[in-house]
């Protein structure tokens, strides 16, 4: 990098644009790369929370839970695995308007058994479930209190907030809890005869899942596989895929472009130094270098600037996350895609004849 | 030992629907120590001839051997390896990389040779202090060098590596009188005191002050012109 480093340090004018918009790609990819993991949070950290490894559904619902009604008669199956703790839950959106003061709540309602597996979750009383709404930590910045009471819109139930936790969101609206009796009614009326949504299951390693499917009439997800169901997870995810691809494509094109034009301006020096005795590989390995170094630091730059705006926006009104390994991700595969882009350019590197220099056509 | 020698080249050219013959069974020989000077119109052949002789472009036909190795038959990566080792290049107004001061011109050299940094940097000062350039010139940039200073530095670069073979391409061209007499002198007494076998093509009269042998380039042929003086060595 000997020839690289210097042109660098006395022409970085020349490299600034580039560096410039290297850098701005890196600020929004680092941006999106917050924006996406915050709506993965926010579509599903309700499910993350939860303490199991796996959801038993009906069969075909791909996850989502208002496709699928189980009974008591596959709970019992999944109960009576070895190595599975399972217990059922519930889960609808419902609209809950306040009966006296408070705002509107669009919440996801999932109705858990007390005890067991949502024990710190459950609205239990020393000898029985409390009908009772336990909300999402998040919904008490709304100024909902407890003691507070909502009609859950389409069931004529009123709860009263019997307490807050962390819940989570799902579908990009706060969990509340709701013992499962709880849940039936407002989800089946008068008639539930014993239907939930789906098993929740924490089984340990050994467990024979398929054979209790099999028993069950159920499909298993884990809990991962499960996020897919969560309302416009994967329209979402696929949409800022795309973008973030979109983005990798264009960084590309324009290291590319840039290095394609120094090359050209280059071609009379590229010959000098063929024609002092360095090799193809030497010329392509110091303009390799100079562009790493431009990209490594663009991109380190605005990797650090969209970190900065992502942690700004961190616990707003726009769902954000900051992860470490998400950015140095979205960072690693401009730097690569910067790469991949300029040796398009460095091709022409290898083509250009030492003649060159003494202005000789080969 | 044959330092350079160009036996039996021939270069064609298209001229229009016809080929025209550049160089027609062209024989140089040139010793350690030993400044021939060609000389020509422009468009002679000159440069292609020099390009030849530097390895910088195959010949199609003859063969060119530079520090007793022929290199008809070889590869581009030993042609490059030989090229680093034995053949160096005056160029016509010093073709300096203009990010590298004048001592960097010189250590690149040695970079590109594998050479550790630590030897390469002090026999770069002394060659530009050989070439009368002193520390002020050593540290600054193509652009903030004289014509003459540049050109001085395009020399001290060609000796850097140690080469057998000098090649010069019109090296008092882009100088006024002065400094082309100053600078052909320079160019021949450097060459003379490292031993180098050196051919210079040039359209001017400066550098056949210096020189040993004087061939003239016309219509693809060489020919021995009498130097109106003696040898120069």
């Amino acid at each position: 990098m000997f020839l690289a480093a210097r042109d660098l340090r006395r022409n970085w004018r020349r490299f600034s644009l580039v560096g410039l918009v290297v850098g701005l790609v890196a600020v929004l990819s680092t941006v999106l790369a917050g924006l996406a993991d915050g709506l993965v949070r926010d579509g599903t950290s309700g499910l993350r929370a939860l303490p199991i490894t796996h959801l038993a559904f009906e069969p075909h619902a791909k996850a989502v839970f208002s496709r699928s009604t189980l009974d008591g008669r596959a709970l019992h199956a999944w109960q009576h695995t070895a190595g599975v703790e399972a217990t059922p839950l519930g889960v609808s959106f419902v609209n809950a308007a306040p009966a006296g003061r408070g705002p509107s709540l669009d919440l996801a309602l999932f109705g858990v058994q007390p005890g067991g597996l949502f024990e710190q979750s459950s609205p239990a009383g020393p000898d029985r479930p409390l009908p009772g709404l336990v909300l999402a930590d998040e919904v008490r910045g709304e100024g909902v209190k407890i003691g507070d009471r909502y009609r859950i819109g389409g069931s004529g139930v009123t709860l009263p907030v019997i307490g807050f936790t962390f819940g989570g969101s799902y579908g990009h609206v706060p969990i509340a809890y709701v013992p499962l009796t709880t849940w039936q009614a407002i989800a089946y009326g008068s008639d539930p005869r014993g239907r939930f949504s789906a098993v929740a299951v924490r089984a340990t390693d050994g467990a024979d899942l398929a054979a209790a499917n099999r028993r069950a009439g159920t499909e298993t997800l884990t809990k991962e596989e499960a996020y897919d169901g969560s309302p416009g997870f994967s329209a979402e995810t696929a949409t800022m895929t795309l973008i973030r691809g979109f983005l990798l494509v264009i960084s590309a094109l324009i290291v590319g472009a840039f290095f394609t034009v120094l090359t050209v301006q280059r071609t009379r020096q590229i010959g000098l130094l063929k024609a002092l005795g360095a090799s193809g590989g030497y010329v392509l390995r110091d303009g390799i270098a100079q562009m790493a170094a431009v990209v490594v630091a663009a991109t380190a730059a605005g990797a650090l600037a969209g970190t900065g705006i992502v942690a700004a926006l961190s616990g707003g009104p726009v769902p954000v996350e900051l992860s470490v390994d998400s950015i140095a991700l979205s960072a690693v595969l401009l730097v690569v895609a910067g790469i991949g882009g300029s040796l398009v350019a460095f091709r022409r590197i290898t083509t250009v004849e030492p003649a060159i220099a003494l202005g000789v056509e080969p | 030992m044959t330092a350079l020698a160009l036996r039996d080249i021939t270069v064609t050219v298209p001229d229009g629907p016809a080929t025209r013959t550049l160089l027609d069974a062209v024989d140089v020989e040139v010793g350690p120590g030993e400044v021939v000077v060609v000389t020509g119109a422009s468009g002679s052949g000159k440069s292609t001839l020099l390009a030849i002789a530097g390895l910088l472009r195959r010949a199609p036909a003859g063969e060119v051997v530079i520090a007793d190795t022929p290199t008809a038959a070889l590869s581009e990566r030993r042609r490059t390896l030989l090229r680093r080792d034995h053949v160096a290049i005056v160029y016509q107004s010093a073709n300096l990389l203009p990010s590298l001061t004048a001592a960097e011109q010189l250590e690149l050299v040695g970079h590109i040779a594998g050479e550790r940094r630590a030897d390469v940097r002090p026999r770069a000062r002394a060659l530009l202090d050989e070439l009368g350039l002193g520390t002020g010139a050593a540290g600054r940039l193509p652009a903030q060098l004289s014509g003459g200073e540049r050109q001085r530095v395009g020399i001290a670069r060609a000796l850097m590596g140690r080469p057998t073979v000098l090649l010069a391409d019109e090296p008092t061209a882009a100088l006024d009188a002065a400094l082309s007499a100053e600078v052909a002198a320079l160019l021949a007494g450097e060459a003379r005191a490292h031993g180098l076998a050196t051919l210079v093509v040039s359209h001017d009269d400066a550098p056949l002050a210096h020189a040993d042998r004087h061939l003239h380039l016309a219509d693809g042929r060489l020919a021995e012109r009498t130097l109106d003086r003696p040898p120069a060595g």
